[in-house]
């Protein structure tokens, strides 16, 4: 369910989003915002988290319930938030694929 | 992590005994340090994690036997009845609530000794009626979130039952013979069996049991007396008196709802429920593992114990050492124990998907996330609901707390550091120790019990980074202080803004509802706006008549966690008379911007200058913030009539302010509105522009007869 559709392509936004992610202060623009903001909410089960351990982001995914295991890869794994926020952001291009035109 | 532990208290004096209490979750044995805390935030642009180790005999080399300690959480009613209560015609009935529907038992009122027992239960959609061991199922559904009436008449070997929710009714007549009904022990929200068990998650009110035989009340308890109590009355024969366990919800709203006096003091038969949760949890009773003598010849600081198993798996447990009463030290930090409770244990990263949104980033959790998440019964904060989505209303520091710890990353605390509240204040306590300023501390809670007495000899007071929860008596001291000439840093943002209440017998646990409005997680219901431990209205300071502009010159206004911005000085910053605040900082417009907190001195959370909100008159305005993103959103008392332009790249309204304010007897207030200062002050290990400037302030604050030369 969304309201709105997106106007540029995922891969224009893709690339916007690579470049600001890095900036000390990042500052998407309005329709990158946009987007991100769906991809931000949504409901807990299943919403991708980074779990740090030992200098790495391990991609997780929070469980339904309190008291359930975090769901953790042991595979997947990034050496910095750059990277996982990129990864992520794909990820989430994919799954969000009714959002373009 | 596989060692927790508390302390059932935030401060101690020279000579008093700590008591420890430590669940050694794997049996291990531990050891013990006792550590000033210098400054807790490990991220690696922080100034470095610095402790200072104390050595007491007590802890050198010797390893304690370790053992584990259950976290059990649930709250419940206990009855302790001496006489034997039989009979072979009575009436048992009750109204009750139910707020989760679960597949397992909750049970709403039981009764055992050594070899009996008698539970009502929810299970599912259905209410049961056990006995020993027979089960009966006394109606297939009842009214989920509506009060039910249940009336269970025992005659002779019948068991009549009626069941009224809201227009429906059932009655049925059941062979059920049941010779007692009252055990030694009565409790109401769980049953018991070696430990208490099956906890009810919903409201009850109006227990009472007959005796048709002899036409009496053998029971009748009324929930509406001394609501400000953790203790229940029988107005029935034998006036039997019954306890709380962890702080059910009082206060709230029974099944009646003729009037419309929406105060439980004024109107208290209607307040006459209780609600249970198995998620309550104000004191985990654990057993004293060790105790110790705080020393005489130690400063007044922020320290803690670090119980470790081996070098990955240790716990701190913060505590503050109170000054003497000879101390000659002009500074006071203000250690914010009250917010600390308010954000106990608070989930907002592992329950609260839209952490992800406010933060504009993904969620980073670490091993402190993972034990919060599989061991609930630690306990929530102000900020998480209990599992049947009703609010939490209290905090105990009788528990483990997991986010009161140095080393703790949170989520809010914007990029880079993301410390929050307890680890974030410690970037204070290492700007002190950085300029060599000698301090003392005091607690919120010192400030509660002490009042003025306890502060008054302070030319200064420094607060932390976020003091956000405040009982009337704080704020009244605070002010009070101010007025008569001290001077108070406010190094935060957010501050004085919701309205707490102390359980009047146990200070270690704190109430909050936040009414009417405010940025909140949850409200509390309609008419149930008053706080049961106390009596008082309750939610923002801004609606109880004391916003905090009036003490510090502002008060809150927008909050976001991505990136924090820069302040903009104002022309008057330049004038002669605020020389000693800017001194040896290059006069340029714009200054701070850096920091641990997202990148910027002004950000996480927001306070400016509102004259209608009573900030004084000659608070003058140093700095303001402007260049925020639309994360940051105006906060909902701030947004009378909702219109375009809410967030922080349009909303003028949405700015910190540095402001400074001298009143007649030369006490004030220097406030910098911004929680994320404090991570500025500690960039590039203190040597920076915003540390400078806090410093000149201070300095001049303890050396000046008067700070600026007119009012």
């Amino acid at each position: 369910m969304t309201r709105f559709l997106i106007t540029q392509s995922p891969k224009t936004l893709l690339n916007e989003f690579k470049i600001k992610i890095k900036e000390k202060k990042f500052k998407p623009s309005l329709e990158l915002q946009r987007l991100l903001n769906k991809f931000r909410s949504g409901k807990k089960e299943g919403k991708y988290i980074l779990y740090k351990k030992y200098g790495k982001f391990f991609l997780g995914q929070l469980p339904k319930n309190r008291g359930e295991k975090i769901i953790i890869s042991n595979e997947l794994f990034f050496s910095n938030l750059v990277e996982a926020e990129i990864f992520v952001f794909k990820k989430r291009l994919n799954e969000h694929n009714r959002l373009f035109r | 992590m596989n060692i927790i532990g508390y302390l059932d208290k935030f401060s101690y004096k020279s000579g008093e005994i700590v008591n420890c209490k430590v669940s050694s979750i794997l049996n291990k044995d531990y050891k013990v340090e006792f550590l000033q805390i210098i400054q807790g935030d490990v991220h690696p642009k922080a100034p470095g994690y610095k402790v200072k180790k104390i050595k007491l005999n007590c802890f050198n080399k010797k390893v304690f036997k370790g053992r584990k300690q259950n976290l059990r959480s649930g709250s419940y009613a206990k009855i302790n009845i001496k006489n034997k209560i039989t009979t072979n015609c009575l009436t048992l009935s009750f109204n009750f609530f139910p707020t989760l529907i679960k597949d397992e038992a909750q049970v709403i009122f039981s009764s055992n000794d050594k070899k009996n027992n008698i539970k009502i239960y929810t299970k599912k959609n259905s209410l049961y009626l056990q006995y020993q061991n027979s089960i009966l199922l006394l109606s297939e559904s009842f009214g989920f979130f509506n009060w039910n009436y249940l009336k269970l008449k025992f005659h002779k070997n019948y068991l009549y039952t009626y069941l009224k929710f809201a227009d429906k009714e059932f009655k049925t007549k059941n062979k059920f013979s049941i010779w007692q009904i009252l055990y030694n022990h009565i409790y109401f929200g769980c049953s018991f069996k070696q430990e208490t068990q099956q906890f009810f998650n919903g409201k009850l009110s109006g227990v009472k049991i007959i005796d048709h035989s002899k036409n009496t009340k053998l029971l009748d308890f009324d929930f509406s007396i001394k609501i400000d109590s953790q203790s229940i009355f029988d107005l029935g024969k034998n006036k039997f008196i019954g306890k709380l366990f962890n702080h059910p919800t009082r206060g709230i709203k029974g099944p009646k709802n003729s009037l419309d006096i929406r105060d439980w003091t004024k109107n208290p038969e209607e307040y006459d429920a209780i609600h249970f949760h198995e998620d309550d949890i104000t004191d985990a009773k654990w057993k004293t593992d060790f105790s110790f003598k705080v020393p005489n010849n130690i400063k007044s600081a922020v320290y803690c114990l670090r119980l470790y198993t081996d070098i990955h798996n240790e716990f701190f447990i913060p505590l503050v050492i109170l000054p003497k009463s000879n101390s000659k030290n002009k500074v006071a930090f203000l250690f914010p124990s009250v917010s600390y409770l308010a954000y106990a244990n608070n989930r907002i990263g592992i329950d609260v998907p839209e952490t992800e949104l406010v933060t504009n980033r993904l969620i980073e959790i670490n091993d402190h996330d993972l034990f919060m998440q599989e061991n609930p019964s630690l306990g929530y904060s102000f900020y998480d609901v209990h599992n049947d989505n009703s609010g939490v209303y209290y905090s105990s520091r009788k528990r483990p707390i997991i986010d009161f710890q140095p080393k703790f990353i949170a989520k809010l605390g914007g990029k880079d550091s993301n410390v929050w509240q307890f680890n974030a204040d410690t970037h204070i306590l290492g700007w002190f120790n950085h300029f060599k300023q000698d301090y003392d501390v005091i607690t919120d809670h010192d400030l509660q019990k002490h009042g003025l007495s306890i502060i008054k000899k302070y030319k200064a007071i420094v607060t932390g980074t976020h003091p956000e929860y405040y009982s009337l008596k704080m704020l009244d001291t605070l002010q009070s202080y101010i007025n008569k000439g001290g001077r108070l840093m406010y190094l935060g943002g957010n501050g004085f803004y919701w309205r707490i209440s102390f359980d009047k017998n146990d200070h270690s646990i704190i109430e909050c509802r936040k009414s009417e409005g405010g940025i909140r997680a949850h409200p509390p219901k309609s008419g149930e706006y008053h706080a049961s431990t106390t009596g008082e209205y309750t939610g923002l300071w801004r609606n109880n008549n004391r916003p905090p502009n009036l003490l510090v010159g502002v008060g809150m206004v927008s909050q976001g966690f991505d990136y924090s911005a820069s302040y903009h000085r104002t022309k008057l910053s330049f004038d002669k008379k605020f020389e000693f605040i800017f001194k040896h900082i290059p006069k340029k417009k714009k200054f701070g911007n850096f920091g641990l907190s997202g990148h910027g001195a002004a950000g996480l959370e927001l306070d400016s200058i509102n004259y209608l909100l009573g900030t004084p008159e000659n608070t003058h305005l140093l700095a303001y913030s402007k260049d925020h993103s639309d994360i940051y959103l105006l906060a909902p008392e701030e947004m009378l009539d909702p219109a375009p332009g809410l967030g922080g790249t349009e909303n003028e309204k949405i700015q910190s302010n540095v402001v400074i304010h001298q009143n007649k007897n030369f006490g004030g207030f220097f406030s910098v509105g911004s929680i994320a200062w404090a991570g500025s002050m500690a960039w590039n290990k203190y040597n920076n522009e915003i540390s400078k400037i806090t410093f000149n302030v201070l300095k001049s604050f303890i050396s000046k007869k008067k700070f600026l030369p007119e009012n």
